[in-house]
């Protein structure tokens, strides 16, 4: 039943983004073949506002099909077809996973020809003299490893909220206000995220990630506040190029918490559903 | 006989405004029951609690004898509302009822919808709230299953649709299954019904078998409404 969910709502993604994403698909392509011309500026400008549109359009179609789904009049049917309430999450869940994994690859793509064509020859120079190598050679497989864990947990987190933000608002103490609700939970999300954000600076405990993990290690935790940074770290016998970033480990186990304390939320909300 | 469904002091409050009281109710297998009282007494939210589309303040609602979420397989529903997009064609409806329910029959909902004369590739959005209605009975009644629960089935359609679409119900719904259709426009369908529940204020103010009101009444179930509501308001102004 997992499976069947998915493919309905893979079906009505589709239905609903085949037109505005082929627009967006026609002026991209349209700009990138102008992009080597003397419309340089232009197609440029045209091609990231048609990324932009589709990247946003991906993303409303997204929750708002979330918000119909589970509580607007096909919530009707949603919630009296005979599968579970974690059967509804989870497909909600992996199908927006999928179309997020789309999203990222036109996004990703999409920018990726534009500016290899708009860069032109400065692009050709670059690959002759083996940039692109020196790129992937210097991150290597834990820097790429870790990229992708950085998309994961970005749709993780952007799940958490808009799952939460819209199932929370829309439950019984708050659906008299409409969408209102929706917006009361998100701001109050939104500002204990700050809350955390700030006080998590000031907390002298970082998860401390390296760029170039080869050259020292992936990650450690150090007894500093956290820090994006570039220092020569020669008392190690690091390289000066050596890059790291923090993350406040106070705000990862926040985070960490907020995703399951979502998803225990969101699932409960399924299971007491009202429909007005 | 077993109930199918039963309600044990339920009660539903939506603040401000009444939803249903402490309702004791219970529907037997094989009855065709109608659910009758004027807009706003409180049918819809008593079919939603049956549904589990409402939560219960108060009370225990069973259907097949467990919670509502955990039968929902044996009950084709009807809402009030139309529950599917605007973009889908009634020939994607049937796939999707195909790959969900076990007892639906895609014959049997094609033939519902040609007697409707609705044809299977216009998408929702182009036809009219009457023939929404018809297309969502026909998925509901393609099936076949041991409850059907119809929330006002006629409610936005023209008199001469009601014969149809209650012909259609009549032809295609399987004996020995129950069902609870809710209405107010009583005197179209009261020839279908074995029993009756009134409903007033989100009570159930009379539950009649449909004969007794025939035979010890000597009327029909439209003229006793009309007395019943009639004395009612009476009540009220006095």
């Amino acid at each position: 039943m997992l499976a069947k969910l998915i493919v309905l709502d893979l079906k009505i993604y589709g239905k609903m983004l085949w037109k505005p994403l082929s627009i967006c698909l026609l002026v991209l392509i349209a700009s990138i073949s102008a992009a080597g011309s003397s419309l340089y500026s232009i197609a440029l400008i045209a091609g990231l506002f048609s990324l932009l549109v589709a990247g946003g359009f991906i993303l409303y179609v997204m929750i708002s099909h979330y918000a119909r789904h589970f509580y607007g009049d096909q919530g009707y049917l949603i919630h009296t077809l005979p599968v579970t309430p974690a059967q509804r999450l989870w497909a909600k869940f992996i199908s927006g996973f999928l179309l997020y994994i789309v999203a990222a690859l036109i996004l990703l793509s999409g920018a990726y020809f534009l500016m290899r064509t708009a860069l032109g020859e400065a692009y050709d120079n670059f690959i002759k003299l083996g940039g692109l190598k020196i790129i992937v050679n210097y991150v290597g497989t834990p820097g790429l490893l870790l990229f992708l864990g950085i998309i994961l947990f970005m749709y993780l987190g952007l799940f958490a909220n808009y799952s939460l933000s819209i199932s929370l608002g829309m439950n019984k103490h708050l659906q008299r206000f409409r969408s209102g609700g929706i917006a009361i939970v998100f701001i109050a999300i939104f500002a204990v995220q700050q809350l955390v954000n700030f006080i998590s600076q000031k907390v002298p405990l970082s998860l401390r990630i390296f760029l170039n993990p080869r050259w020292y290690k992936m990650m450690e935790i150090v007894t500093q506040a956290p820090n994006i940074y570039e220092e020569p770290l020669r008392h190690h016998g690091i390289p000066s190029a050596t890059v790291y970033t923090d993350i406040g480990l106070f705000s990862l186990f926040y985070s960490l918490a907020f995703l399951v304390i979502s998803f225990v939320l969101v699932h409960r909300e399924l299971k007491r559903i009202n429909l007005r | 006989m077993n109930n199918v469904i039963e309600l044990n002091r339920v009660s539903k409050n939506y603040g401000s405004s009444r939803g249903v009281l402490d309702l004791n109710v219970g529907i037997a297998e094989g009855q065709i029951t109608g659910l009758l009282g004027p807009n706003g007494c409180g049918k819809t939210t008593l079919i939603k609690l049956i549904m589990g589309l409402l939560q219960p303040d108060t009370g225990e609602v069973r259907l097949a004898g467990k919670a509502p979420r955990e039968s929902l397989h044996l009950v084709s529903y009807l809402p009030e509302k139309t529950y599917l997009r605007d973009s889908i064609t009634m020939k994607e409806a049937f796939d999707v009822f195909t790959a969900f329910y076990v007892d639906f029959s895609v014959e049997r909902a094609r033939h519902i919808l040609s007697e409707f004369r609705i044809e299977e590739r216009i998408p929702l959005r182009n036809m009219s709230k009457g023939m929404q209605e018809k297309a969502q009975l026909s998925l509901v009644m393609g099936r076949e299953c041991p409850l059907y629960i119809l929330d006002e089935p006629m409610g936005g359609v023209d008199p001469l649709s009601r014969e149809t679409i209650l012909r259609e119900i009549l032809q295609n719904y399987h004996p020995g299954s129950a069902m609870l259709l809710s209405t107010h426009l009583v005197s179209e369908v009261e020839s279908i019904f074995e029993r009756v529940l009134f409903m007033d204020e989100g009570r159930i103010i009379e539950d009649v078998e449909v004969e007794k009101i025939r035979m010890e009444e000597n009327m029909s179930i439209d003229a006793y409404f009309r007395k019943i509501y009639k004395n009612k308001e009476n009540r009220h102004v006095g």
